[in-house]
């Protein structure tokens, strides 16, 4: 394989999308050829340059703040645009891209969304309605509170300071 | 896919809003998600033509008020060298990029930004994986001969 051929294989090498085969060649290559290294060098640079970083990544926090934000919407949107009968079907559908799609998104916090889905005739307690933004309600998701249509249910084991918390308002 | 929307616009509350909207026009049509298993690549595409999209018309309301800034206090004010070259490189890699072919540049935002493999990026953009390492190959090529004759 000529010098030049070894060259058009350097992006996808660094890329990581060349066959194994083929980086194995190519790496022998590279141990004697200075001039592919150079050009292997700046690729390298521009691929880690253009690669996500750590501080390119959602904090905790703002993972929270996302992820209730669109438990917000959802709620919304499967609370206020279809009739009764319609909207269950259409927010099971919703609820379940949306497990999907939270995974794809934060990584996490799906599955509790999908065992919340599993029971939906299951009796609440009481429910509590707090804004998104507020510490209440990023008390309650930490508490183990699980989020619903209707607000959060306070479910067996969930802190009693919410329970008796100020029910049914924003703060 | 907040990494894909977060480096093309810029600016982590911009990328937040645009992640939350991308999820609900989603949910709007989900008779468009017809294979569960393409959701992936269905929804990163989204992503990255709401990001295009916000980050142009960002662009056209950020030129008109540094306009009228400029106006105000010509004067820039100072700032450690070390963040004025950081900018500057990634201001040097950003026109490089926009500079690139638009298959060639989506290839590489979904590849590197995204993190989506050869296959996700093929359906994604509805071409076979052969033309996907073709525009990843070409465009990594291209944005190094553009980012160093830059620089």
């Amino acid at each position: 394989m000529s010098c030049e051929q070894f060259k058009d294989m350097l992006p996808l090498f660094v890329s990581g999308d060349l066959e194994q085969s083929e980086s194995e060649q190519l790496a022998k290559h590279l141990d004697v050829c200075s001039s592919c290294r150079t050009e292997f060098g700046r690729l390298s640079e521009i691929a880690t340059m253009l690669s996500p970083t750590d501080a390119d990544g959602l904090t905790d926090m703002e993972k929270l703040r996302l992820e209730t934000e669109i438990y917000r919407q959802l709620a919304e949107k499967a609370g206020g645009d279809h009739p009764p009968r319609k909207s269950l079907a259409v927010a099971k559908l919703s609820f379940r891209v949306a497990a999907a799609l939270l995974l794809l998104i934060t990584g996490y916090g799906a599955r509790s969304l999908v065992l919340e889905l599993e029971e939906p005739s299951q009796p609440t307690v009481k429910t509590l309605r707090y804004s998104s933004h507020s510490t209440k309600y990023r008390q309650a998701l930490a508490s183990g509170l699980r989020f619903s249509p209707e607000g959060f249910k306070v479910i067996a084991g969930g802190r009693s300071a919410l329970e008796t918390g100020t029910e049914n308002t924003h703060d | 896919m907040f990494h894909l929307i977060n480096r093309i616009v810029r600016d982590r509350e911009h990328a937040m809003d645009l992640t939350q909207d991308v999820f609900v026009k989603i949910l709007r049509e989900p008779d468009r998600i017809r294979d569960m298993s393409k959701l992936k690549p269905y929804i990163f595409r989204s992503a990255y033509n709401m990001a295009l999209n916000f980050k142009r018309d960002l662009s056209r309301r950020q030129a008109k008020v540094e306009l009228f800034k400029e106006e105000l206090h010509p004067a820039n004010p100072a700032q450690p060298d070390q963040l004025v070259e950081s900018a500057e490189t990634s201001a040097h890699l950003n026109d490089a990029l926009d500079s690139l072919a638009p298959k060639q540049k989506s290839a590489l935002a979904l590849r590197f930004f995204g993190e989506l493999t050869i296959a996700e990026i093929a359906v994604a953009m509805e071409i076979s994986d052969g033309t996907v390492k073709v525009h990843i190959s070409r465009g990594l090529q291209n944005l190094r001969k553009r980012f160093y004759s830059a620089s």
